[in-house]
């Protein structure tokens, strides 16, 4: 708890957890914010188009007269809420990845960690665009669920998570190879427990500061992609804002409207910037000893052996 | 040396070979069906004709034919033909090939032209404001949206001051080259800053490691100077993580060029694959999906390749 406590105290920690409060404060509040300002943020007025700021709407009006603050802070809670289950969910995959590989060794670690190294070197985008743009009804799922205007967040969301986990699944080998030869752990594969409980029991406690690092950078990592899946028309699709696909539309008024392409790229911007100072801070303060991230990402090439005194 | 050439060769054959059947099978899943494409934009043919050019394409059979069908003919060097271009895929790919990794290569040089001294810098005086100002570069680059970036990019120096074309790759009826490198000058711009985040941050970080080390302190007490304590003895070493995350960089440098060709209506291969995935042209998108990462990855293993020149103790197998 200590750590956590002084943590605080790294700059980058405190700006970067208050920026990220505020917006998450702000995005979830934005219906109460609605309610007061007798807005809804639905509501199009075609009448007062791109209008100026004003009393009414603080930050003006949208292409089509929706109240832009209001807009902006909808589609943050759905940038957000994405951001955060999407990096759970790489969070979970590859903290299981990176714990069996780190733990078994051999073989299986080396298959686990070529594909990590495989999915982190491909082109991602590209990939992601042709699944992003699958027929899921060709898959097999229902209709019903297919057509749901919720489809494109639960879409995205599974997307994201499918290139994201790879950085947590390096962190977690690493650390699973140093927590595996320690004391506590040979003691308890002495008194015969299975991998199974070893891994969950012993070794996994012991990774909260790395998993915890990792996750907060791999936050900022997936709002990055969503809003630019969002953005090119394949991620959460309108009328459901989001920053990425408010960015479409403000597009092709950028030069009658250039505020509109402004705020929320500028936001996207602001809330990575966050997400990132604040890991690389906790970094810091949770797991002084542990190399900089230089050391997880200095894999060697594949097949090629450094000689053993290095 | 030339074992590990080429086994690694035979990893990329490998990997491509495999990609190339998970994006066959995948396209076979996105919407729309090239039977009923034609169909739509011919009037005049029957159900009956629909099922007859089914089997005439070969698509009544299962999928692993197919896919064997089509590598077949793709080892010879036909990819078919382009849907929406109507011409053979390959004779559309290759000029944008060159398009792209145009644009990539001036990026990613423009970014180590960038990073290199920048990093180095800021590496001598961990903690001064030189070191500070370069640390929220790095974070920036990270953060920031590169398909916002160029939109603000485009608003500032084309829109709003005028100096610079907004899109495209040369004027209409103007091929010169100084017209060329004016339409360069946005989308390089956007991708340096995009990409240059990460090598900055591994340069410095790398730099101030090895500044920490011994064998400096060595080289500056028999008299080196700065010059060469930095660039002959510090660099050199420093280099060994820069070109790890250099070699994993590629990937992310083409999906940064996908956005920037699509930002700017530069006709690169990114954007090529992006509006054939679009435009249901399967033919194009699945040999440009797999052009890309051919691409990749032998720009991958160009990088680990590099890693012999730069440190000797690294022994191929």
């Amino acid at each position: 708890m200590r750590r956590w406590r002084d943590s605080l105290r790294d700059k980058r920690v405190a700006f970067g957890g208050g920026v990220l409060a505020i917006l998450f404060v702000a995005a979830f509040a934005a219906p109460v914010l609605a309610a007061w300002l007798g807005q809804d943020p639905d509501a199009v007025d075609l009448y007062h188009r791109l209008a100026a700021p004003s009393l009414a709407h603080p930050l003006g009006t949208d292409e089509i007269g929706r109240d832009l603050l209001l807009r902006l802070l909808e589609g943050g809670r759905v940038s957000l809420l994405v951001g955060v289950v999407a990096a759970l969910a790489a969070a979970v995959l590859g903290t299981t990845v990176g714990l069996i590989a780190g733990y078994r060794g051999g073989r299986l670690d080396a298959a686990l960690m070529r594909i990590t190294d495989g999915v982190i070197a491909l082109p991602l985008l590209p990939l992601l665009v042709v699944l992003a743009a699958l027929d899921l009804k060709k898959l097999g799922l229902p209709a019903s669920l297919v057509d749901s205007q919720a489809i494109s967040i639960d879409r995205i969301i599974v997307l994201v998570a499918l290139v994201g986990w790879t950085t947590v699944a390096r962190v977690v080998r690493g650390a699973t190879l140093s927590v595996k030869s320690r004391d506590f752990v040979r003691a308890a594969v002495a008194l015969g427990a299975g991998g199974r409980r070893v891994m969950l029991v012993h070794i996994l406690p012991n990774l909260a500061s790395p998993i915890i690092v990792a996750t907060t950078l791999a936050v900022g990592e997936v709002i990055l992609l969503e809003s630019v899946l969002s953005f090119l028309g394949l991620g959460v699709a309108p009328p459901i804002p989001s920053w990425g696909n408010m960015l479409t539309s403000a597009q092709e008024t950028i030069e009658l409207a250039p505020q509109l392409a402004l705020y929320p790229g500028l936001l996207i911007f602001i809330t990575v910037i966050a997400c990132n100072f604040l890991g690389d801070g906790l970094q810091d303060a949770l797991d002084p000893r542990a190399q900089r991230r230089i050391a997880t990402v200095s894999l060697r090439p594949l097949a090629i052996e450094q000689p053993a005194d290095d | 040396m030339t074992r590990f050439v080429l086994l690694r060769l035979l990893q990329v054959a490998a990997v491509i070979a495999i990609m190339s059947f998970v994006v066959y099978a995948l396209i076979g899943l996105m919407p729309g069906d090239p039977i009923d494409l034609m169909i739509s934009s011919n009037p005049h043919l029957s159900s009956a004709d629909a099922v007859r050019l089914k089997a005439l394409y070969g698509l009544d059979r299962p999928l692993i034919e197919r896919y064997f069908a089509w590598g077949r003919a793709a080892l010879t060097g036909d990819f078919g033909y382009s849907r929406l271009y109507l011409q053979p895929v390959l004779g559309v790919l290759v000029p944008r090939l060159g398009n792209t990794l145009l644009l990539m290569l001036t990026s990613l040089t423009c970014a180590y032209a960038l990073a290199l001294p920048l990093g180095i810098l800021a590496a001598r005086r961990p903690g001064s404001t030189l070191d500070a100002a370069v640390n929220l570069l790095c974070f920036a680059g990270i953060s920031v949206p590169s398909f916002w970036l160029a939109l603000m990019l485009i608003l500032i120096f084309a829109a709003t001051l005028g100096w610079l074309p907004a899109g495209g790759i040369a004027t209409i009826g103007d091929g010169s080259i100084p017209d060329r490198l004016h339409h360069l000058v946005l989308p390089v711009m956007t991708l340096t800053l995009a990409s240059m985040g990460v090598h900055l941050r591994y340069i410095r970080a790398a730099m101030i490691e090895t500044l920490r080390q011994d064998y400096i302190r060595t080289a500056r007490a028999k008299g080196a100077s700065e010059f060469r304590v930095l660039a002959g003895h510090a660099l050199r070493n420093a280099l060994i993580p820069v070109v790890t995350v250099l070699a994993l960089s590629f990937g992310s440098l083409f999906s940064g060029a996908l956005i920037t060709e699509t930002m700017f209506a530069y006709p690169g291969m990114g954007k090529l694959i992006y509006d054939a995935i679009l435009g249901n042209d399967f033919n194009l998108a699945l040999a440009g999906l797999l052009l890309a990462t051919t691409m990749v990855l032998l720009g991958n293993l160009a990088a680990d390749i590099a890693y012999a020149a730069i440190d000797p103790r690294i022994a191929y197998r």
